[in-house]
């Protein structure tokens, strides 16, 4: 039975059940609803946007499905490594800085772990190693800091500076 | 004799037990008259302050003798307030302690108040372009593992420092003996005086291997062997060397307890094979504990931990008689009442600290070995890189050498021909022991050369007999020299790689005074507390 996915400029997508499975949204939307055959809405994600999403769907159909338990543990260890993308997810996510967070927020809206954790890393391997001003340049961020303040989280945090 | 002033310092750091204590000591209990002399106690005539802390701590004490007596840990800890004061006094320190009284912050905290009401704490406005979703900001930092680019994520803006503040300190890597310190500074000033509060976020401390930085202090000289068995934090307690016989267990240990209320682990780890780590990590956990068993009474006093041995030896003082001259004028009952409660108050006390003692001690001891098992490494490399050098290659290329003194040892290239040259000079030094040190400018002419069956036996032994410091320099020196000729030899490579172990083995064997005199300080500590268990005819060492 197919799924028929409605972005918020009205566009369409019909999708396979196991693929709109993916997103705990979905998936706990469908169980609740049973499979009317309606077309559900999603008003947050643009029909751009959730192409791209069921594309990642479609490709990771098969992957298991992440325990509650271990997701968990993922989330408990404070630092994670942002290293371990595979090949395929790396061609899927070398998108502009504008679409990549609105995959993220899709992402997090349809409730689709790996695709947030995906993004997420992504980000952060852009973060890394680069300094305060390159980072605020990247994400067209301002500076609201008070030259004083600045001072002071600098000397607060000065143990952690070095590398 | 005039009665000195009291210095300004003394009623500014005077504890905040003292001032609520102050309606005591105008009480009536038959005390404040001067019927008994100061000198008696301390043969330090004149000392105002530590005069009316003696009246207090007559007052106090019969407060604890009554037997309704319903304050007695309020009691206890003034007691133990006062008799750290005394203390200080007695050994004619200052009265100066290294913990910062609350009183102390409350000019800070007005100021911060007033003045500075726009902190970063609230910040009052997002980015502009908030096209990176704020919540998922901390998601997304959790992805960095390095925690300098936490750190630069803080310096972003208001918004994402907010949020990277709490992953940054969740689980601090402190990984220099520099950076700790600013670390422990930073959560020792309070969290009223910071912008957050840091100590509050602190689950788990991590202390990798260090980068660089030898036990011995020098910042990068350190021992390359040595320096996979010790972490910053261990190097820390080596380097503090200047820690009193009384402080049972190092500051740090106190501090990080005592402020960090979340914190659940001490973490090293020493690379691929961790076990050791775990080790350290198990005694650790139980230290921090154990630690802040006491952290929590001696900071509420206001008391250092390093001082809380020294107070209670003094209480004990006090009590070892009723007979003394400070409970002159007070009922003997009265007196052996508060005792039998002071008493136990003390062993608890003293018990704790020499729990935290031993973990302590302990850990130090884990560390220690681990050190002492790359030491020996480093001799058996030593030992059994002997047997690989090539006897007859220095041999033959001295006589070489001896016979054409002015051209050198012929060779197809000349680095190769100056190796072989270093070789024999390191050799002469070695085994020889020339006169060129004396007068470093002139070149090395010895005219025997070590025989063979001399070095045969000579290098049995490792380190070659007859070496000191000075030869090690030299031979490092010759080290250098041939690291600079890029030649190409590998006999003169096997001689030079045992000429670099000598070399490690004598600047590991100075890295490791620091640790000896560690350990020593460490059953000194633990002589002092036996001897107070014999002297007080008490038990508190389990």
């Amino acid at each position: 039975m197919p799924v028929v996915l409605q972005a918020s400029d009205n566009q369409q997508f019909t999708i396979e059940k196991a693929v709109a499975e993916r997103s705990m949204l979905l998936k706990n939307m469908l169980e609740d609803v049973g499979e009317a055959g309606e077309p559900i809405p999603l008003p947050n994600v643009a029909g751009s946007i959730l192409k791209k999403v069921i594309e990642y769907c479609e490709h990771h159909k098969e992957d298991p499905v992440p325990s509650a338990e271990e997701d968990k543990d993922a989330f408990e260890s404070s630092r994670r490594k942002a290293d371990d993308i595979d090949e395929w997810d790396a061609q899927f996510i070398k998108v502009g800085n504008e679409e990549l967070f609105e995959i993220i927020l899709a992402a997090n809206y349809l409730d689709i772990k790996p695709l947030l954790d995906l993004g997420c890393k992504t980000v952060a391997n852009m973060i890394k190693g680069k300094t305060p001003e390159q980072i605020r340049e990247m994400f067209n961020i301002e500076n609201d800091f008070t030259p004083e303040e600045e001072d002071q989280i600098r000397r607060e945090n000065e143990w952690a500076a070095d590398a | 004799m005039p009665p000195m002033p009291v210095r300004p310092s003394s009623t500014s750091e005077t504890p905040r037990v003292l001032s609520r204590l102050r309606l005591l000591e105008t009480a009536e209990y038959g005390i404040g008259s001067d019927d008994w002399r100061l000198s008696a106690v301390f043969h330090r005539p004149g000392e105002m302050a530590s005069h009316r802390l003696l009246v207090v701590f007559r007052g106090l004490t019969v407060c604890l003798a009554h037997p309704q007596c319903s304050k007695e840990s309020n009691l206890w800890a003034a007691l133990l307030g006062i008799a750290e004061r005394l203390a200080l006094v007695k050994q004619g320190e200052s009265w100066k302690s290294s913990i910062p009284r609350n009183s102390n912050c409350d000019s800070l905290r007005q100021d911060k108040h007033s003045g500075k009401q726009s902190g970063v704490v609230p910040p009052s406005k997002s980015p502009r372009s908030p096209v990176l979703p704020p919540e998922l900001l901390p998601h997304i930092f959790k992805f960095l593992p390095e925690q300098s680019d936490i750190h630069t994520c803080a310096l972003v803006c208001r918004l994402w420092h907010r949020c990277a503040i709490p992953i940054l300190y969740r689980t601090p890597n402190l990984l220099s003996v520099e950076s700790t310190r600013c670390f422990l500074s930073l959560i020792n000033q309070g969290a009223n005086r910071t912008l957050w509060p840091y100590a509050e976020f602190v689950r788990r401390i991590h202390f990798p291997l260090p980068i660089n930085g030898s036990l011995r202090g020098d910042n990068n000289n350190g021992c390359e062997m040595l320096r996979t068995a010790y972490t910053s934090l261990f190097r820390l307690v080596v380097l503090d060397r200047e820690r009193s016989e009384g402080a049972a267990a190092h500051q740090l240990f106190f501090d990080l307890s005592a402020r960090c209320s979340n914190l659940e682990a001490i973490e090293e780890s020493f690379g691929m094979n961790n076990s050791a780590g775990l080790l350290t990590q198990t005694v650790l956990q139980n230290l921090l504990r154990s630690c802040r068993n006491v952290a929590t009474l001696t900071y509420q006093v206001g008391i250092p931990p390093a001082q809380l041995t020294g107070a209670c030896t003094l209480l004990l003082e006090f009590f070892e008689g009723e007979g003394q001259p400070i409970w002159r004028g007070i009922s003997s009952d009265v007196i052996r009442g508060a005792r039998s409660r002071v008493l136990e108050k003390c062993r608890m006390t003293l018990n704790r600290l020499s729990t935290c003692m031993f973990l302590e001690a302990q850990y130090l001891a884990l560390s220690a070995q681990r050190l002492l098992d790359q030491y020996a490494l480093m001799y058996y490399r030593g030992f059994a890189g002997a047997t690989d050098l090539n006897l007859d290659f220095v041999v033959r290329a001295a006589e070489k050498e001896a016979k054409h003194p002015s051209i050198g040892v012929e060779s197809k290239a000349p680095a190769d021909a100056d190796s072989i040259a270093l070789v024999l000079q390191a050799v002469r030094l070695l085994f020889h022991q020339p006169m060129s040190h004396s007068m470093p400018e002139q070149p090395i002419i010895v005219t025997s050369f070590p025989t063979r069956a001399f070095l045969e036996t000579a290098l049995g032994i490792f380190p070659p007999s007859g070496i000191n410091s000075e030869t090690v320099e030299l031979i490092s020196e010759i080290i250098e020299q041939y690291e600079r000729l890029d030649a190409d030899q590998p006999e003169v490579d096997l001689w030079f790689r045992w000429f670099r172990d000598i070399v490690v083995w004598q600047r590991a064997g100075i890295e490791m005074e620091g640790v000896k005199e560690l350990l020593r300080k460490s059953m000194a500590r633990m002589e002092v507390f036996r001897g107070m268990q014999r002297r007080f005819g008490m038990v508190f060492i389990d």
